[in-house]
């Protein structure tokens, strides 16, 4: 069994069918990219995964545990899988310190806040993934105030903070100039060479620098799986996806 | 030392120069006024039992008085069965001390079950609350409601609870035999009072109240972390009720009378205000909200013996539009803004110069 699988998950929300029988499965430490127009059911892709939506059938697997239906912060939690969501998600009154502070691994139960004690090693923690992801400067900054492309980073480093062994990042480079989105590229395969990444992504140059394996959604099912290269020449992928929404790339 | 003197947040100075003039004031005030301001340390520990929840973790509660009169009924309950039925009782043909009073009757146990029982409650309505995904502005409705219900239910109860009436001619504390003096109460409410401050202090500095923050900032968020918001709602739920009931608890040797008064909405609106015009979320607004509005109702009440409420209003209603976030608030942000600012250049021209972060944790995040 691959390290996370779907098993021909559906999901329908008061009869529409937003997926429809997927079948996903992806490898240990594999970057997979999930494309598609809008409406494809790439973001309930995610929410399946991180326990937000419960699958109307089929069966999700990650390291061989079943976490269909499971609540998103066992599956945060306990299974370890972070989230990056579509538009940065923080908590806009805490400072970006407190923000990554907050995601840090293994100090999430009542308890543990209460004996949870920021040595150094944790301090110097954080400081590395400020640095990664550029804002050490802005530690104390609390993060209403940043740019929305600071903002994105600073969600990526909260993943980061939550060690997960499988990352889901939803357009982390939405409202990105394309400088910004570059940088957020490197970072991605710099900070999570190591990880299972799973990204659902718009911007096809991006997707082009980042991607190993890349699945098109289209209308709630898969319509092709393969390299960027395949799936770019395969002809239904044209005729879907690349014509109608981006004809310059095709 | 000039720059880490800058950094301390304001908030500290003004919780110091509070209570190093609450431990002086017996020296200067007259007893009548020291026996005012006993219960002002009341009010600060209510309003402080008040602002680690609604400050904290964003928590309106509209019925936060429901816990402040269960522990001030426990105790003066406790007091009144001292001597055998009370005469309130008697008056309804009650002849014997019924059960749950007879264990009230052992006084230190009765002070414990004046915390234990609002903690309890707490936490029962806590998890039915919070565990059914009660949000927003109906967690303010169902604490409104409860509030009014518990009310009501210690007005019809008059057999055990004196009605309307309440429970009066309760003792002041004593130790051996002799009734404790005004200043030594004062000054027992002033203990607690700043072991209260400390506890609040302690626990909204900590990772749980960073938590706490993040539950009132983005609640939906933080599950993705592995967090399960309603287990530290309801752990600061039950915790605010313990120190609501304890404020209880000391309000009646001072004031000798309780009624559903302390129980009920109107008490309830009360520390609301109190917090809302000193300011939420940082402690410091609490308490000083507490200790203005109840001088303030005190002096005015006294001067000004038809108009006094109204003056009062307008007070408030002036804080509440000019200072949306609260005197100490708005202090507050003011200097959180000039230190960002003061880094933001230091960070461009100079990296050496650091400037710490915890520094920082008191002055963000107000509702």
């Amino acid at each position: 069994m691959a390290f996370l699988e779907l098993r021909d998950v559906s999901v329908s929300f008061s009869g529409f069918l937003a997926v429809d029988q997927v079948s996903l499965s992806v490898e240990k430490g594999e970057t997979r990219v999930v494309i598609g127009p809008n409406g494809a059911g790439k973001t309930t892709i995610i929410d399946m995964i991180t326990g937000k939506t419960a699958p109307t059938s089929g069966k999700v697997f990650l390291g061989g545990a079943d976490i269909t239906g499971c609540s998103p912060h066992e599956i945060a939690g306990k299974y370890k899988v972070g989230r990056k969501f579509q538009g940065p998600n923080l908590f806009d009154f805490l400072s970006v310190y407190e923000n990554v502070e907050v995601a840090l691994a293994g100090h999430s139960s009542v308890l543990k806040t209460f004996l949870y004690r920021k040595n150094k090693s944790i301090a110097d923690e954080i400081k590395t993934i400020l640095e990664q992801i550029n804002l050490y400067g802005k530690r104390d900054v609390i993060s209403t105030s940043l740019s929305h492309g600071e903002r994105q980073w600073l969600e990526m480093g909260m993943v980061i903070a939550q060690k997960p062994q499988l990352i889901t990042l939803d357009e982390p480079t939405a409202g990105m100039t394309a400088d910004e989105t570059y940088k957020t590229g490197e970072m991605i395969k710099t900070m999570m060479k190591d990880k299972t990444v799973i990204v659902v992504e718009h911007d096809i140059d991006f997707v082009e620098q980042i991607a190993e394996t890349v699945t098109v959604l289209h209308q709630g099912k898969v319509l092709a799986e393969g390299t960027f290269a395949e799936v770019k020449r395969n002809p239904k992928v044209v005729q879907v996806y690349l014509k109608d929404d981006d004809e310059e790339v095709a | 030392m000039m720059k880490e003197m800058k950094n301390i947040g304001w908030d500290k100075y003004i919780d110091v120069l509070l209570f190093a003039f609450l431990i002086g004031f017996p020296l200067v005030g007259s007893l009548f006024r020291v026996e005012m301001m006993s219960k002002c340390i009341v009010y600060i520990i209510f309003a402080l039992s008040l602002d680690i929840l609604w400050g904290s973790a964003g928590l309106m509660n509209l019925g936060q008085a429901m816990f402040f009169g269960l522990g001030g009924y426990v105790l003066a309950l406790s007091y009144a069965a001292r001597d055998g039925v009370p005469a309130f009782m008697a008056g309804f043909g009650v002849t014997e001390v019924p059960w749950f009073m007879q264990i009230l009757q052992n006084t230190p146990l009765a002070v414990l079950l004046g915390m234990v029982v609002p903690g309890v409650v707490a936490g029962l309505l806590g998890y039915f609350i919070f565990t059914s995904k009660v949000k927003g502005v109906f967690f303010n409705i169902i604490t409104l409601s409860l509030a009014s219900l518990i009310e009501m239910f210690f007005n019809n109860q008059q057999k055990y609870t004196g009605g309307a009436n309440g429970i009066s001619g309760l003792p002041p504390i004593t130790i051996g035999s002799e009734p404790l003096s005004i200043t030594a109460h004062y000054y027992l409410m002033l203990a607690v009072g700043v072991l209260v401050y400390l506890f609040c202090r302690w626990l909204t500095h900590s990772r749980f109240g960073m938590i706490l923050r993040s539950v009132r900032d983005n609640e939906s968020r933080l599950q993705f972390l592995g967090f399960n918001p309603a287990a530290f709602k309801l752990t600061i739920f039950v915790i605010s009720g313990m120190i609501a009931g304890l404020s209880g608890m000391l309000y009646i040797p001072i004031h000798s009378f309780i009624s559903p008064g302390n129980i009920g909405v109107a008490f309830s609106t009360s520390v609301l205000v109190w917090l809302a015009v000193g300011g939420r979320g940082n402690l410091t607004g609490a308490m000083v909200g507490a200790f203005l509005i109840t001088w303030m109702e005190s002096l005015l009440s006294e001067q000004f013996e038809n108009v006094w409420l109204l003056l009062l209003g307008a007070a408030m209603l002036a804080v509440v539009m000019f200072f949306p976030k609260g005197l100490v608030g708005t202090l507050l942000d003011w200097q959180y803004n000039r230190k960002i600012d003061r880094q933001m250049g230091l960070v461009q021209t100079d990296d050496s110069v650091e400037l710490r972060e915890s520094d920082f944790a008191t002055a963000k995040g107000k509702v």
